[in-house]
């Protein structure tokens, strides 16, 4: 197994995670981990295709994501697994994904959701997952595209939002 | 014949805001960027048209190798910068810009010799053009 980036985006994969990331990490996977998208078929087709750059996807929804994880999946591949919210990434976690930080990419602009960092926004429920996810032991780094400066997110979820 | 010392520049030669939008879009996607310029044909003759391409690329050749980019083949920008590889043999043009080839550009500029990055830029370009 060889994750090497752990990614919440609410726009899924776009161009910032399948180019700018991909291509840096030299991604051969990104694996969509989302239900809604999973079980829509649509969208499934739409995200299965979406790679402009030449990876290979995967979209299961976070049950799917756990048995794939269990039976050791993508040993052989560079993966990159994306998910739309802090809560399927506590998800994720919850299901066996192992790894040392998750990258908070892109949380836009929502009705209720306060500006923590201009690609961040977030509204308790998020806060309260991502602390949980920190207090698993895992950093939470906020970085928008490969060459900008990582963002620790843990201070900046000091203070409650509702 | 390349060199080593220069990374790879280029020059987006398009009409209207065109270059300058896809700069920006690529900028919004792998994060600010360098060696890069856009020149508009808006309201320029071919005179000045071709004055606004050489002050980019004199711009750019101390410290790069340069590509030109041009939006279409046949037309005023395009026409300028094939002018402009009879002045001079160290440039080369490649036409029909779009977001994926230039994503390439900046991609694989740093690993790879300009005639090279040329190719993968055009394989790259022609491959985003996909009808579902």
């Amino acid at each position: 197994m060889s994750i090497v980036l752990v990614r919440i985006d609410d726009r899924l994969i776009h161009g910032q995670v399948s180019v700018a990331w991909g291509a840096c990490l030299s991604a051969g996977r990104i694996v969509l981990v989302n239900d809604e998208v999973a079980h829509t078929e649509w969208k499934r087709a739409l995200y299965s295709e979406a790679d402009a750059m030449g990876a290979a996807i995967s979209v299961l929804d976070v049950e799917g994501f756990g048995r794939e994880l269990a039976a050791g999946a993508w040993r052989r591949e560079a993966v990159i697994v994306v998910v739309g919210s802090p809560h399927d990434a506590r998800l994720a976690l919850d299901h066996g994904l192992s790894i040392g930080s998750v990258n908070v990419g892109g949380m836009h602009h929502a009705e209720g959701k306060t500006e923590i960092l201009p690609y961040v926004y977030i509204d308790e429920d998020d806060r309260r997952e991502l602390l949980a996810i920190a207090d698993m032991g895992v950093a939470l780094e906020a970085r928008d595209v490969p060459q900008a400066d990582a963002v620790d997110l843990v201070p900046l979820l000091a203070e409650r939002l509702d | 014949m390349s060199d080593p010392r220069k990374k790879i520049g280029c020059v987006i030669v398009a009409h209207g805001k065109v270059g300058e939008c896809l700069i920006n879009a690529v900028q919004g996607i792998l994060g600010s960027q360098t060696g890069c310029l856009a020149v508009s044909n808006a309201g320029l003759g071919l005179p000045e048209l071709t004055d606004a391409v050489r002050r980019s690329i004199e711009e750019l050749d101390r410290t790069h190798e340069v590509i030109l980019v041009t939006d279409m083949p046949g037309g005023s920008c395009h026409h300028v910068c094939q002018a402009l590889l009879g002045e001079r043999s160290d440039l080369h043009v490649i036409s029909g810009v779009n977001l994926m080839m230039l994503l390439e550009f900046f991609i694989k500029r740093d690993r790879n010799e300009r005639s090279d990055l040329i190719a993968l830029m055009q394989e790259r370009g022609r491959d985003s053009v996909r009808v579902q």
